[in-house]
């Protein structure tokens, strides 16, 4: 968290489509955050906790590197 | 908007409005009183202010929870972080004014003075908390 994007990069919105257009407050209630916070992560504007990474990848039955990444510097 | 977002800024503007007005109105005039207030004058004064701060917060979360009331209210770790981060950098803004008033207390100031900067510090950094809070809920 800070300012600007963070360089753990993920697929949350790519993950919903796939989940049949999952919505931003089921994910949020399935995981156990705000709307705000998933908002937020799919922007790349925060990098959750790793307990909430597994949870968000559990959520899609995926593993956490399918879902979140590290980007490696230009 | 979350609702520790819409908190936020409705503490920020209440406190801003209710000691907005202590510190720009009522302060000043019974700092040109001679002799100074005493202590218990002051007091007796800002209690009503502080029970009107409260009753605010109270009422306009109280408004906040009936108009949606799915939203649990409760905190994830993303609000805790933004919290702990701005009580931080907050902190140092209230140590300076604890430091500017020990200074008036050495410098013999009258304890109106010395109660005043110590509440204004305490004012100020609860101020400089919520501006970080609304800046970081935007930016994160």
């Amino acid at each position: 968290m800070g300012k600007g994007k963070t360089r753990i990069a993920n697929s949350i919105r790519e993950q919903r489509f796939h989940a049949g257009e999952m919505t931003q407050q089921q994910l949020a209630d399935a995981v156990g955050v705000t709307r705000q916070t998933v908002i937020a992560m799919e922007q790349g504007r925060y990098s959750p906790s790793l307990e909430v990474a597994f949870r968000v990848a559990r959520v899609f039955g995926k593993p956490l590197e399918e879902v979140f990444s590290y980007e490696d510097e230009a | 908007m979350s609702f520790h977002e819409k908190s936020n800024l409705a503490v920020l503007a209440l406190l801003t409005l209710v000691f907005g007005v202590y510190f720009l109105w009522l302060m000043p005039q019974m700092a040109v009183a001679d002799p100074l207030p005493p202590p218990a004058a002051v007091a007796g004064v800002l209690i009503p202010f502080v029970l009107c701060l409260v009753v605010l917060i109270g009422v306009v979360h109280l408004v906040f929870k009936l108009r949606d009331l799915k939203e649990k209210g409760e905190a994830d770790e993303r609000d805790r972080l933004i919290e702990t981060r701005a009580e931080a950098r907050a902190g140092f803004m209230l140590a300076l004014g604890v430091f500017g008033a020990l200074t008036l207390l050495l410098a013999g100031a009258a304890p109106f003075w010395i109660a005043n900067a110590l509440l204004g510090a305490l004012v100020l950094a609860e101020l400089v908390k919520g501006v970080l809070r609304a800046i970081a809920y935007r930016r994160s």
